[in-house]
């Protein structure tokens, strides 16, 4: 039962492939000093339309549950990977 | 109080925190947003002092200034982890980056007097599904029978004992698929032929797969509960958000009952539960995020945007 003759866990084999035909937008991303909120822009620069992008961490987002463009908010997809809890 | 600011401590493209800013914006509550990884680079300051009086200080950001002691609520929504980003080498850059956790983060963790959404090590600890089902257990909810074990024998038994069984991993996990592209792993049944010996090589957590006709989410913001139910016909609604239907409900007594205990148990102000929905109306125990996503429920968004500017906004349950 030695681990070192089982270096890889079973769980591992339960891993699925991300969606790759999902597409992953990266907008750029500002703070608006006065509201707080965030200010999106697509590549070229252009403010993106409130609610039109798709949203959260995109670092290690699957994408088959990641938001698509158009779609606007995190779905329930991501744990203490994509953030900080401390 | 009236000018203490509410805290929101995120990273800048969480979109779900914007409504809730924008909300607290409107009412005239001052709002500060801070991304404490921003201390390790050039876009946010700190200075605390500690002595006999407690804690006295303050936090600067490009565009806010916000005394240690003022503060009316803080948000703990989805930081960015504190990560090297000057270049340095190791060790440095470990040591760089373990004194930003403790320093940084535990002077945000000490801040005193306020309300905590939730409070970063409440998270920590209600992060763990062993405690959470311990938890759960004890605050009355109906909880499936879970085994987690790095021992086949005890996975096989457990997958013919309580057939059908599923597989989850206690963590969500982002990992390598065969083909080299990123995967994850969903929720999904075991038959005790699939194991082997490698269940030896870290904690699995087996589960008996509850006979559901559908899922609820229930979303906590302090007193207040959100109960949607989630119909798709999927074991792991997360596979597909695309097949899935949402449906505001009421919460029965009982469950709403647990879920206060819960909440009060781990010493949270917000929850994301999941439950199993049964034929005979049985909520049977998942889990519950402490900090799950919500905004993607268009049926729930505004309802839980506004309990929380309002939660933020009282700064007290």
């Amino acid at each position: 039962m030695s681990v070192a003759t089982h270096p890889v866990p079973w769980g591992v084999t339960r891993v699925t492939a991300f969606d790759p035909s999902a597409p992953v937008d990266v907008p750029h991303v500002e703070l608006d000093p006065v509201s707080q909120t965030g200010r999106y822009f697509d590549p070229a620069g252009r403010p993106i339309e409130a609610g039109r992008h798709g949203s959260g961490k995109v670092t290690s987002r699957p994408t088959k549950t990641a938001a698509p463009g158009g779609d606007k908010r995190a779905r329930d997809d991501d744990s203490t990977l994509d953030y900080a809890s401390d | 109080m009236t000018d203490a600011p509410v805290l929101v401590v995120t990273s800048v493209d969480d979109a779900t925190a914007d409504p809730v800013a924008q909300r607290l914006f409107e009412r005239g509550v001052p709002v500060a947003r801070l991304d404490p990884a921003d201390f390790l680079g050039a876009e946010a300051r700190m200075s605390a002092r500690f002595g006999s009086h407690g804690m006295s200080g303050r936090i600067r950001t490009a565009s806010r200034e916000v005394e240690l002691c003022g503060v009316r609520a803080v948000w703990w929504r989805r930081p960015t982890p504190y990560r090297e980003r000057a270049g340095r080498p190791e060790p440095i850059a470990r040591f760089a980056v373990n004194e930003a956790g403790i320093g940084f983060g535990g002077v945000l963790a000490a801040l005193p007097d306020c309300l905590w959404v939730n409070h970063p090590w409440r998270n920590h600890a209600a992060e763990h599904k062993p405690a959470q089902l311990v938890t759960a257990a004890a605050c009355g909810f109906t909880v499936p029978e879970t085994l987690v074990t790095n021992e086949v024998d005890e996975a096989r038994a457990f997958a013919d004992g309580y057939a059908p069984v599923v597989y989850k991993p206690l963590r969500h996990a982002v990992l390598p698929a065969a083909d080299g592209r990123a995967g994850m792993i969903w929720v999904g049944p075991v038959v005790s032929a699939s194991l082997d010996d490698s269940v030896a090589g870290t904690a699995h957590m087996f589960q008996a797969q509850v006979d559901k006709v559908a899922d609820v989410r229930v979303t906590v913001v302090g007193r207040w509960l959100f109960a949607v139910r989630i119909d798709g016909g999927l074991l792991d609604w997360r596979a597909d958000y695309d097949a899935l239907a949402y449906t505001r409900i009421g919460c029965p007594a009982e469950v709403e009952a647990a879920i206060h205990r819960y909440m009060a148990g781990f010493g949270l102000m917000f929850g994301a539960f999941d439950f199993a929905l049964t034929a005979a109306g049985a909520w049977v125990f998942l889990e519950c995020n402490p900090n799950g996503q919500w905004a993607w429920i268009a049926e729930q968004e505004d309802a839980v945007a506004d309990a929380l500017a309002d939660l933020l906004e009282k700064g007290r349950i």
